[in-house]
């Protein structure tokens, strides 16, 4: 069996979401509420006085802006995530000169398709069962009860659900949540193709492959990443830091 | 180590300065690249192959005085015979699109080429006008205090690119918004003094509009500078409004338009468009629509009247 996983390069992502839209687009027909919210042609034709009236994007009590119609038909799971850290900051000299030691990095991190994944022994219904050609995590939900110990044991809450209230609905609701995660776009790497993200990515910052391959292109590359959380559930991620900036 | 770039080709098209009638030269600049680099030594190409090249580099010791342009020290070649002494910039074409003014706030107004030439030109409403002096490095900051409003402004607000959006175009994909929070980006230090933590929805407002967004305190911006991303689309608030001044009552006596007071929805969108002003596109600068400037701004956690 080989261990299919992510490669990361630091240095290069930017944080332009790319990946995580590419992923939502590819994806689109395995959202948890695919079935449930459909968009029609007369649903999507709002007319435009409509919208400038408030309806949909502006709660009419409180002002704020209200998106839940506006997403209701694209895919709310987050199957890829984009963090953002900040370090340093901005000194002003005598001479008010300003003096940065600013530094952004950024984590897109899916699924990391552990060698031991904790959602698959954590789940009484065997939702998550991992591969036995790639080692990829993949899921059939159909029995799935939405308690979401999948998503509490995994240390970076990959299994997704599309509302965050998914245990609150009744087991016998048509519209209950049930669990959907990455697949590693099992259907791509199938044609032969690299994951959605990782052909989206237009910095080429992800890369992803059987873990020997990766390291063997990637000999510098490290299992550790000061922004990524470490767990003995063996991830399946390798990355290359950020070059630490000089002042 | 230091490293000495030379790009050729960029440097055989630099036009000089223009000339009386509105030609403009190309100066034989072959001289500055000899100073530069000895073309002595065999490893450098003859000026002739350095423009084919493109670029050279070679290494210098650390330290070294490099005569890039004006003065050089042995004194060969000296200033080039233009009016800085240095390179001047210069495009015919603008030569033409901009005539000739007498704006004191256009630097070397009077000449109509000038204008054409590759200078730093002060904002409307640019740092300098927080001086008493208008000038940053000798004078006191004060601040602008708006003679409509009565109110004072102590920040400059940039309107960036995202990098969601061209422009506005993309701002009602859901699935594209949903992933950057249109927001005021505040330094910690001018957070602080108006206590403002991460998240709070804060009032980004001037003479001109208000918009109501989420504020995120990071160093990414300079303090003394906010930053909102350019091209979201405006909402109207149901209910909450501001007072701002629009320049739409015609003085007969005068001939131009007076400020007049208006009361207008504060916007929630985020659109930096309700801070911008307007002005002419070709008269003095480049751009109407795009905002990619600054003004007065002031952020508050409470809405302004």
């Amino acid at each position: 069996m080989s261990k299919w996983g992510f490669y990361f390069n630091q240095d290069r992502c930017v944080g332009c979401k790319t990946c995580i839209v590419a992923c939502k687009q590819w994806n689109e027909t395995k959202r948890g509420d695919a079935k449930i919210n459909q968009l029609t042609l007369e649903k999507y034709q709002v007319s435009l006085h409509a919208t400038d009236a408030g309806s949909n994007y502006i709660d009419p009590v409180s002002g704020t802006n209200n998106y839940k119609e506006y997403r209701k038909y694209y895919m709310k799971e987050m199957w890829r995530k984009v963090d953002r850290s900040e370090t340093g900051n901005i000194t002003e000299s005598f001479d008010h000169t300003f003096k940065s030691t600013v530094d952004v990095r950024h984590l897109s991190m899916g699924c990391n398709h552990c060698d031991k994944p904790a959602c698959v022994d954590a789940c009484p219904m065997g939702v998550p069962f991992k591969d036995a050609t790639t080692g990829i995590v993949l899921w059939n939900n159909a029995e799935c009860i939405s308690c979401g110990r999948c998503k509490s044991a995994c240390p970076w809450s990959t299994p997704q659900f599309y509302v965050d209230n998914y245990a609150t609905y009744a087991q016998n609701d048509p519209n209950r949540p049930k669990m959907t995660k990455c697949t590693l776009c099992y259907e791509r790497i199938n044609e032969g193709l690299k994951p959605a993200c990782v052909a989206a990515c237009w910095n080429r910052a992800l890369d992803a492959g059987p873990m020997n391959e990766l390291i063997a292109q990637y000999p510098s590359a490290s299992t550790a990443l000061p922004e990524f959380t470490a767990s003995s559930t063996g991830p399946n991620i390798i990355f290359k830091a950020k070059t630490a900036k000089t002042a | 180590m230091n490293w000495i770039t030379v790009k050729g080709r960029l440097i055989s098209q630099f036009s000089a300065e223009p000339a009386p009638g509105g030609n403009y030269l190309f100066k034989d600049v072959s001289g500055l690249y000899r100073a530069m680099v000895d073309p002595k030594a065999a490893a450098n190409p003859s000026f002739e192959e350095f423009t084919k090249l493109g670029v050279v580099e070679r290494s210098i010791p650390k330290g070294t005085y490099l005569p890039a342009f004006g003065v050089y020290p042995n004194g060969i070649f000296g200033k080039f015979e233009t009016t800085t002494g240095k390179l001047n910039l210069y495009s015919p074409r603008w030569g033409v699109v901009r005539p000739a003014t007498s704006n004191p706030n256009v630097p070397g107004g009077k000449d109509g080429f000038r204008n054409a030439t590759a200078q730093y030109q002060p904002l409307h409403e640019g740092y300098e006008t927080f001086f008493d002096n208008g000038n940053p490095l000798t004078g006191t900051f004060t601040g602008h205090t708006s003679p409509q409003s009565g109110r004072s402004y102590t920040l400059q607000y940039l309107t960036n690119k995202a990098r969601h959006r061209a422009h506005t175009v993309f701002d009602n994909v859901a699935i594209i918004k949903d992933q950057f929070e249109q927001n005021v980006k505040i330094n910690p230090i001018d957070a602080g003094k108006r206590r403002i933590k991460d998240g709070d929805m804060v009032y980004a407002y001037n003479d001109r509009g208000c918009t109501k967004i989420p504020a995120m305190v990071t160093n990414s911006v300079v303090p003394g500078v906010i930053s909102i991303e350019h091209g979201a689309w405006y909402r109207a608030h149901p209910t909450e409004t501001v007072t701002v001044w629009q320049q739409t009552k015609y003085n007969s006596t005068t001939g131009e338009y007076d400020f007049e007071a208006v009361t207008m929805p504060v916007d929630v969108g985020g659109a930096e468009n309700v801070l911008t002003y307007d002005f002419g596109g070709t008269e003095q600068y480049t751009g109407q629509a795009v905002s990619a400037h600054g003004g007065y701004v002031e952020v508050s956690l409470t809405k302004p009247n």
